[in-house]
């Protein structure tokens, strides 16, 4: 499995790959993407690394980054949706803002954007589980 | 004072995610401070509600539902938050000494979520509100209950009680919604406003039945009353908290609530009186018979609590005043001696009467004795304790003010009475007084056994001592707005009732000589063991259900679904797609789609024809791949990016899985089966065409999607309609799904990984 092509490309190719998520990710609200795509996107990166290196270097090298994605992603929705009853609204009630920086156009930041970030969490944290847990040789016993 | 109310109900919580962080030493501590502070803060409400006095907080929830998330505070909620708070923080500390290295983590954390949920349903204004605290109770009790699981009957007496529980719960939820369509509102505060209205509804009737049905199961009453004695496989302080205080009040808690409601409803009082008379008597019988110490305390509180149904029965004539010395009563003691018989056990080796009754442990524990001589004293409701107050208002509230004929009710409450006193003197007696020398081999060495056993119990017992002593005293101070002729005193007049209770006592003792004398085990009254047969055929019933439908073998789960999918989507499209849709024309735009559809079709035909697992797969992702293309040519660009990614991702897991399985050999399956399959698959494929078609053709008066795109940019500030639904127009759901999604990890993980939960179903298959 292991080729000196795919190890230089998957080399390259993991921090655009994260970069080109994180810009789904940014962009989700106005244009295609969002925090499942770029869940995805990141899962496919992470996949492309462990056939590249081996999935145990993948898991011990990014594992403890990742391992906490799943129930941080879930804390971080829910406490976007409670944002509402926090400002007296109803729940899932989002607030938008519009930050001015010199020499650019003002950026629009919101409660959405932390529930996207909170389902981008999620979708990574489950997709690296499952392909941690498919990639390790079965038990003995699942095999019988 | 909503400050309090939300540290009340929140704080517990917050403790309770720490305690599963924490080491175990420190986590009982935090557990401690988070009950000792709601019983603060409850006390300082108490000194704020004042008589008669409700405050109602309404906080925003689901507005367009017209669902709001209502708190309440008044004195009976308040008295609870005060009884919940302060029988935990008691059992808190005596589980700091109970457990052999103190608590584990997850049973502070259940207990301290369980407290925070029981404030929850008392601090509840919004029904809605109620019911899920409600629920969760009902989840707590069960893991409570089942905190052994390594023990075969604490597993069974948990999933019992979670099933009789959990199916009140539903009734419940179905009661508080018929309810709400009868008055337009959940709200407590609404609903005692607008009685009329309800009673002149024809939905109150239902409406009543199942929430009854809801507060019957919770509170034992027969004939839902057999999950209680199976939940006794729990150790003492889980026991002694859920079915004194806390789980089993809950349901008295909501027929309370229920009553200036429902109270003058015809149904009411035949529907309680008869349903908590028949659980006062059957289980009073069965706590006779009974010759295991917790079984005996077991049936002793469905059976009070069947006398505290038969108390609001006839409430609305008779008034309230007294339920809190009602409730109290039975919450202290019947803490106090399930602390006690933990305590036995552990002393004793035992609490099988068959072989203390053999036994001199008075001599050897006296000062233990008299401990349990004061709660045994207060279940039979001899003078100078508090439980002979209780059955003063008890019977003030079955006879009237003054001593009428004999109504089989009041026949029914004196035998009730006459077994309490029976099986309360069982308790002390035959505990503690036999002829031989008592048997200390079977104890752990008394050294071992921490005081905290005897010390938290005793103070449970001491306002019974005192408020016996003075009644008057302790109603002022619980009820100050109580008042009846002669209010609550230890001695009144000798009149009939006086008589009454004296021949009580009489009978009562007799009756447990009697039964000393006979040594035969009477037979469990006949209601009783046909209602546990039906709860035993039901759990049969529903387990071959659950069997046949989850065989463990995947073409029959796919097959299932497959099925119910075709009836869904096929009846879907019979009955709203109408015949005129059915009209095939191809327009122009439709010639870019030969290529995708075709890659399609190819894919699909092949992934069944080729033979070899890995080239299934790639046809299947070949057919994936054209509708990415599909979606990409008729500008769904994100639906197209998902597809892709979700499609590739799926390929890579499915070829790490498919490493591991044996690789094809010859289809053995029978032809018929294999027909079967080939059926169900076409099928299935015919009817996702049709839904696709129907969808396609179906034009609706009102779109859906029209609203979202007007509303999408100037509302949710967002060009992009798809994601603005997702995380904001359906938030919700959104939420709901990652939720799934984060469930399944852990399912993939507890699967295949060795979790714990994985080795104890391999090793009880």
């Amino acid at each position: 499995m292991r080729s000196l092509i795919l190890n230089k490309v998957a080399r390259g190719i993991l921090p655009v790959t994260s970069m080109f998520a994180l810009y789904l990710l940014l962009r989700g609200h106005n244009e295609p993407g969002g925090g499942f795509i770029a869940g995805l996107v990141t899962a496919a990166a992470l996949v492309l690394h462990g056939l590249a290196f081996g999935v145990q270097k993948t898991s011990t090298g990014l594992g403890p980054l990742i391992r906490p994605a799943t129930p941080l992603g879930l804390a971080i929705a829910l406490g976007s949706m409670l944002a509402g009853p926090m400002m007296g609204k109803p729940l899932g009630t989002h607030f938008h803002a519009y930050l001015s920086v010199p020499g650019m156009d003002p950026v629009h930041v919101s409660t959405t954007l932390a529930f996207d970030i909170g389902v981008y969490l999620v979708v990574l944290g489950a997709s690296a589980t499952a392909l941690a847990t498919f990639s390790t040789p079965l038990p003995t016993e699942m095999e019988r | 004072m909503l400050s309090f109310v939300i540290v009340i109900i929140g704080l517990p919580f917050v403790a309770a995610g720490l305690a599963v962080l924490l080491p175990r030493r420190i986590g009982s501590l935090v557990a401690i401070a988070a009950a000792a502070t709601v019983l603060g803060c409850g006390l300082a409400l108490w000194s704020a509600v004042g008589d008669d006095q409700v405050s109602v907080y309404s906080l925003s929830w689901f507005p367009s539902l017209g669902i709001a998330a209502g708190l309440r505070v008044d004195r009976f909620g308040v008295f609870f938050v005060l009884l919940i708070s302060f029988i935990g923080l008691g059992i808190l500390q005596y589980s700091r000494a109970y457990f052999h290295e103190g608590p584990s983590r997850p049973f502070l954390a259940a207990m301290l979520a369980f407290m925070a949920s029981m404030c929850g349903i008392v601090l509840s204004d919004s029904l809605l509100l109620l019911f899920i605290f409600w629920e969760l109770t009902t989840v707590l009790s069960a893991l409570l209950i089942g905190i052994d699981h390594e023990h075969e009957d604490a597993r069974q007496g948990a999933v019992r009680a979670f099933l009789v529980t959990g199916a009140g719960g539903l009734a419940l939820l179905a009661g508080i919604i018929l309810l709400g369509l009868a008055a337009g509102t959940d709200s407590l505060s609404e609903l005692t406003s607008s009685v009329p209205t309800i009673l002149a509804s024809p939905l109150h009737v239902p409406a009543l039945f199942l929430i009854l049905i809801g507060a019957f199961t919770k509170s034992a009453q027969f004939p839902f009353h057999f999950w209680l004695p199976a939940a006794m496989a729990a150790p003492a302080p889980v026991s002694s908290y859920l079915h004194s205080a806390t789980l089993v009040k809950g349901g008295i808690f909501l027929i309370a609530r229920m009553e200036p409601i429902f109270g003058t409803s015809p149904y009411w009082q035949p529907t309680l009186a008869a349903v908590g008379l028949a659980t006062f008597l059957l289980a009073g019988w069965s706590a006779v018979r009974s010759y295991d110490l917790k079984e005996l305390l077991a049936y002793s509180t469905a059976a009070y609590l069947g006398m505290l149904v038969t108390f609001y029965a006839y409430a609305p004539v008779a008034g309230r005043s007294g339920e809190m010395v009602l409730i109290l009563t039975h919450a202290l003691y019947k803490s106090a001696l399930f602390l006690l018989v933990g305590w036995l056990e552990k002393a004793a080796g035992t609490r099988c009467l068959s072989l203390l009754e053999r036994e001199q442990w008075f001599r050897t524990n006296p000062f233990e004795a008299v401990l349990f001589g004061i709660g045994a004293g207060s279940m039979a409701g001899i003078p100078l304790l508090l439980g002979f107050l209780a059955k003063e208002v008890f019977t003030r509230a079955l006879f009237g003010d003054t001593f009428p004929e004999i109504t089989p009710a009041i026949a029914v409450g004196i035998v009730a009475s006459i077994l309490a006193v029976a099986y309360a003197l069982k308790l002390f007696v035959s505990t503690f007084w036999g002829p031989l020398a008592p048997d200390q081999t079977r104890a752990s060495s008394p050294g071992t056994i921490s005081s905290w056993l005897l010390i938290v119990p005793a103070c449970f017992l001491v306002p019974l001592l005192v408020g016996g002593f003075v009644p008057a005293t302790l109603a002022g101070l619980l009820e100050p707005e109580t008042s009846w002729e002669g209010g609550l005193a230890i001695w009144h007049k000798a009149d009939a009732k006086f008589a009454a209770s004296l021949g009580v006592f009489a009978s009562g003792i007799l009756l447990y000589w009697f039964w000393r004398r006979v040594e035969r085990i009477p037979n469990a009254p006949l209601p009783l063991i046909v209602s546990e047969w039906a709860a035993d055929r039901l759990l049969v019933v529903s387990g071959w259900l659950g069997n046949s439908l989850q065989a463990g073998g995947h073409p029959r789960y796919l097959g299932i679904m497959m099925i119910t999918a075709i009836v869904a989507m096929g009846g879907g499209v019979v009955l709203f797609g109408g015949s005129s849709a059915w009209q095939f024309a191809w327009g122009d735009e439709l010639d870019y789609a030969l290529v995708p559809t075709l890659a399609i079709i190819g894919g699909a035909i092949l992934t069944v024809a080729l033979r070899p697992r890995v080239a299934k797969l790639v046809m299947m992702a070949v057919t994936g791949y054209g509708l990415a293309l599909f979606f990409a040519l008729y500008r769904a660009p994100d639906l197209a990016l998902t597809q892709i990614l979700a499609e590739t991702i799926s390929l890579v897991f499915l070829l790490l899985i498919f490493r591991s399985l044996p690789t094809l050999t010859r289809d053995s399956r029978p032809a018929g089966q294999k027909f079967a399959h080939g059926t169900i698959a076409v099928a299935t494929g015919l009817a996702m065409a049709a839904l696709a078609w129907g969808a396609g053709v179906y034009t609706p008066e009102d779109r859906a999607g029209a609203g979202h795109l007007v509303h999408s940019l100037p509302d949710a500030k967002g060009r992009n309609v798809v994601n603005v639904i997702l995380v904001d127009f359906r938030g919700a759901d959104t939420l709901g799904e990652i939720a799934v999604l984060a469930i399944a990890a852990i399912g993939i993980l507890a699967l295949l990984r060795n979790l714990p939960l994985a080795k104890a179903t391999e090793e009880s298959a």
